[in-house]
């Protein structure tokens, strides 16, 4: 039954600076992610949560309070770190019921407590073993409970899943899900992989160098990118730089509307959203490549001034390499000085 | 607090970590090194004040005996630093290419010098090689009765210094070599190159940095040393280590002890400063 | 194998393995046969009459019990006090931040490029003039000095190896600094801390040169106690008996030890 917010919070390491001033807003319940190459300051927003780095400037308020010079120990927050951090000499329940003895519960409250979560993560049986002799899947449940057996008001979670195989990933990514819908816990959430956000989070923060470039649910992020960087980062895209005469620009042979002044301009188009109509007499794109991803199929098409169509069609849809097709596109982006200045979404 | 006085308060408290142990080297480590450097410099005159006097250095380096240690000392040192290479790195080569028992077992018996304290070693070599010891029972035995003890002649400190100095070179240049993947050298045989070309080529260059770390830190230890060359040394000439001890104990002439130190020193720097370089240029990683 | 792929290799180590037989092997099992030797008359092969007389008159000896009490109390005293000292220095070499942090390490490492000896007479010269030498003081001092390295080089690596994460995540479920200190970050290290205690202990114990120098007549150790017992030769098997005796249980201590450490972080430590 938490709120997080973030004022004006900013970070610098010496003359770096890793996060520029932001603010950002969770809700109680949400779960968030924080998503975005190495080095674009998501960790160290987590670890600015969690009170592992003070922030050089700027409030963290949970619940209204700032806790922005609150020492971890002092949080209530619960970190799950990406290399699980176990404790290597204490079994699954101390490593459990560790933060409970620190709170200076009885024993039998605290064993009631670790079954609790324990059963929560799917692990019951497994109290008296020790990190080493549980997989890494093990570990990472173990992992999720010791922090949720404190009853946190925010659980963070940093790429928790990073060193486990696709599909262990998939499946834990999905129990975390249930769980936090369950307890209704609010949830910051740090990965650098676009489906592993967009397919857990309520809401994405995509950050880049130190700011926050948008935030959105995920399909916001992925259909109304608002800057050239989400656009690019978040699934494949048609990136094309283009000059605007007329309120339109030709590219590859399409005309895109863009009822804006003349001049430079950056045009975003999902390869989903191209289409391929035949034409018979080499009119149009030629079809360089096709590779078969199974339901889909992905194409690259080149037009006669030499722009490349990266198109995406479902499986059954005939295609030949090397014959000519004409592209049609039913969306896109315009974007001018990183800003969107024009958008055209399908009837 | 910022962030800025907090990296300064945790400054101040690693500073406070480590004052009573550096505090400890700098008092009788380096200060006593000074001090008897200086010592034999500066001389207190007769009726107060002090003056610069080389007199001590002038004794020592016109007495024949001195030079005679001296001399004998650095005959001892490189005779034992040779020896200890030529022995060890042919057992460290074939550690370091061989697996199985026999390398296991090659490997605890080379490293169990470790575990026997120099004053165990020196007895056990007395009781062994001396004489009338169980090496020449041994050899008597199958009929060879010309053994000449090395014990109580040049030979003996020899011996007892390449005991005491196997374990650490085998591991420094084991250390060194497994710097040197396999795939390197079966590279180099796949272009053709014979075992010494492999040698010359490819494992030399790779351990230099070792044996000259192990070649340092063996001369300082040599060097350095008193108890082996005292037990099983000759007491004429000796080894500076005894020397200094015979001079500070007995004699009780610490002035001329300390000039002995300050020559040792002298020459012990050029490996040391050899030593601190060598280190000094390696990655900051493994600089534990 | 692959460089020494061939059966004159197998030659090669049989041979290394006949040289260690004769160099390192033989000279240890002499003095056990001396420890139960009763009589042993060259040029015989093996003790011409076994037996454990020795052993009982080397403890019915009061000589040996003061050197062992003398040993003891040294080797507890400094080891003592070199964990007091060492153990909060190897703590902030390992996690924190400093001015001037590589060049306080370096001069650590600085005290093994001086030849022992002539430091250990140095230092003497100065206790003489502080009167400290003969004194239990002067020879705690002088074997602490050998011991500062070890025990501040290998916790230093110990704490090192104790993941950040792990101690934040003691942070996050509430512990203090103390508490991850104390809770975590010790338990983790504290396999080889003790290997570095046990090594401390073993070697002050058998240190000989310092406390010969130093100590000498007053204070007498169990090393300086059988090499009196060497060079006078009365009996040889008083020397093999306190060998044996003293040195079995140190070797299996140390070989625990040693299955801690491993023999890399030795030579990794000396600069190999």
């Amino acid at each position: 039954m938490s709120t997080l917010e973030l004022e004006n919070v900013s970070k610098q390491f010496g003359a770096v600076s890793a996060l520029e001033p932001l603010a950002l807003r969770i809700a109680d319940g949400e779960l968030v992610c924080l998503l975005g190459p190495s080095g674009s300051g998501k960790s160290t927003l987590l670890r600015i949560i969690g009170g592992f780095e003070m922030p050089t400037g700027g409030k963290v308020l949970i619940d209204g309070a700032d806790v922005a010079r609150t020492p971890p120990e002092k949080r209530p927050t619960a970190m799950v770190f990406q290399s699980h951090a176990l404790w290597g000499h204490m079994t699954v329940e101390g490593n459990v019921g560790f933060g409970l003895k620190l709170r200076g519960l009885k024993k039998p409250g605290i064993a009631a407590k670790v079954d609790a979560a324990l059963s929560l993560v799917g692990l019951t049986d497994y109290g008296k073993r020790h990190p080493a002799q549980l997989s890494g899947g093990q570990r990472q449940r173990v992992a999720i409970a010791r922090c949720l057996v404190l009853e946190p008001k925010i659980l963070l979670m940093d790429e928790p899943f990073a060193s486990l195989d696709q599909h262990l990933r998939d499946r834990l990514r999905e129990e975390v899900r249930q769980i936090q819908k369950k307890l209704g816990i609010t949830t910051v959430f740090v990965t650098h992989g676009q489906d592993e956000a967009l397919s857990i989070a309520d809401r994405i923060v995509v950050m880049s160098m130190g700011r926050i470039e948008q935030v959105g649910t995920p399909a916001e992020i992925y259909t109304h990118p608002e800057t050239p960087f989400v656009a690019g980062f978040i699934g494949d895209m048609n990136m094309m730089k283009t000059t605007i005469e007329s309120g339109a620009a030709m590219i590859g042979g399409v005309r895109l509307d863009a009822p804006v002044a003349d001049g430079e301009a950056l045009v975003a188009v999902r390869p989903e959203d191209v289409t391929l109509i035949p034409t018979p007499n080499g009119e149009g794109a030629r079809v360089r490549r096709i590779v078969n991803y199974g339901a889909v199929l992905k194409i690259e098409a080149e037009a006669a001034d030499g722009a490349v169509w990266r198109v995406q069609t479902l499986k059954d849809v005939p295609v030949t390499e090397g014959a000519f097709y004409r592209p049609t596109v039913s969306r896109h982006i315009v974007f001018r000085d990183d800003r969107v200045v024009h958008r055209v979404d399908p009837v | 607090m910022s962030a800025a006085a907090m990296s300064l308060r945790n400054g101040w408290r690693g500073l406070a970590f480590i004052a009573i142990p550096v505090t400890a080297i700098a008092i009788f480590l380096f200060y006593p090194a000074a001090l008897s450097i200086i010592g034999t410099l500066v001389r207190p005159k007769d009726g107060g004040g002090y003056t610069f006097s080389l007199q001590s250095y002038v004794f020592f380096f016109t007495d024949s005996y001195s030079l005679t240690n001296l001399g004998r000392t650095l005959w001892t040192t490189v005779v034992t630093l040779i020896l200890l290479i030529a022995v060890n790195l042919p057992i460290a080569l074939y550690m370091r290419f061989t697996k199985g028992p026999l390398a296991s077992v090659i490997q605890a018996l080379a490293l169990f010098p470790m575990f026997v304290p120099g004053i165990i070693i020196c007895y056990a070599l007395i009781r062994y090689m001396g004489p009338n010891g169980w090496l020449q029972s041994l050899l008597n035995l199958v009929g060879f009765h010309h053994y000449a003890s090395p014990h109580l002649t040049p030979w003996g400190p020899v011996i007892g210094l390449i005991w005491d100095g196997m374990p650490l070179t085998l591991l420094i240049l084991i250390s060194g070599l497994s710097n040197i993947s396999d795939a390197s050298i079966e590279a180099a045989r796949d272009v053709g190159a014979g075992r010494l070309r492999i040698l010359v080529s490819i494992i030399t260059p790779e351990i230099t940095h070792s044996l000259l770390i192990v070649s340092a830190l063996n001369f300082l230890g040599i060097f350095g040393q008193a108890l082996m060359p005292f037990m099983l040394g000759p007491t004429n000439p000796e080894m500076m280590g005894p020397f200094m001890l015979r001079t500070f104990s007995s004699v009780r002439d610490p002035l001329q002890a300390s000039t002995q130190a300050t020559i040792t020193f002298l020459i012990c720097s050029l490996a040391g400063i050899a030593y601190v370089r060598s280190i000094s240029r390696r990655p900051k990683e493994d600089r534990t | 194998m692959i460089f020494l792929s061939s059966r004159r290799f197998d030659f090669f180590g049989y041979g290394i393995l006949l040289f260690l037989i004769f160099f390192i092997v033989l000279p240890v099992l002499t003095v056990f046969l001396w420890a139960f030797a009763e009589q042993w008359f060259y040029p015989a092969v093996l003790p011409t009459k076994w037996g454990f007389r020795f052993w009982s008159l080397v403890l019915a000896r009061p000589d040996v019990w003061s050197a062992f009490a003398t040993s003891i109390e040294l080797s507890l005293t400094v080891t003592a006090l070199s964990a007091v000292i060492c153990l909060p220095a190897a703590y902030a070499f390992a996690r924190m931040d400093f001015p001037g942090k590589s060049a306080f390490m370096m001069s650590f490492l600085m005290a093994n490029a001086f030849p022992r000896f002539a430091l250990i007479i140095s230092i003497a010269v100065l206790f003489l003039s502080l009167d400290l030498v003969g004194t239990f003081t002067g020879v705690v001092i002088i074997q602490l000095l050998n011991t500062l390295l070890l025990m501040i080089w290998l916790p230093t690596a110990a704490f090192k190896a104790v993941s950040r994460e792990m101690e934040e995540a003691a942070r996050d479920v509430g512990a203090t600094a103390w508490q991850v200190f104390r809770y975590v970050t010790l338990p983790q290290a504290f396999p080889t801390i003790a290997a570095a205690l046990l090594m401390t202990f073993v070697w002050t114990f058998y240190e000989t040169e310092g406390a010969w120098l130093v100590g000498a007549p007053r204070i007498r150790t169990m090393p300086l106690l059988m090499m009196q017992m060497i060079n006078n030769q009365l009996v040889v098997q008083y020397g093999a008996v306190l060998s044996v005796m003293l040195w079995v249980p140190s070797l299996v201590a140390i070989l625990m030890a040693r299955r801690v450490i491993g023999g890399d972080a030795f030579a990794k430590g000396l600069g190999g």
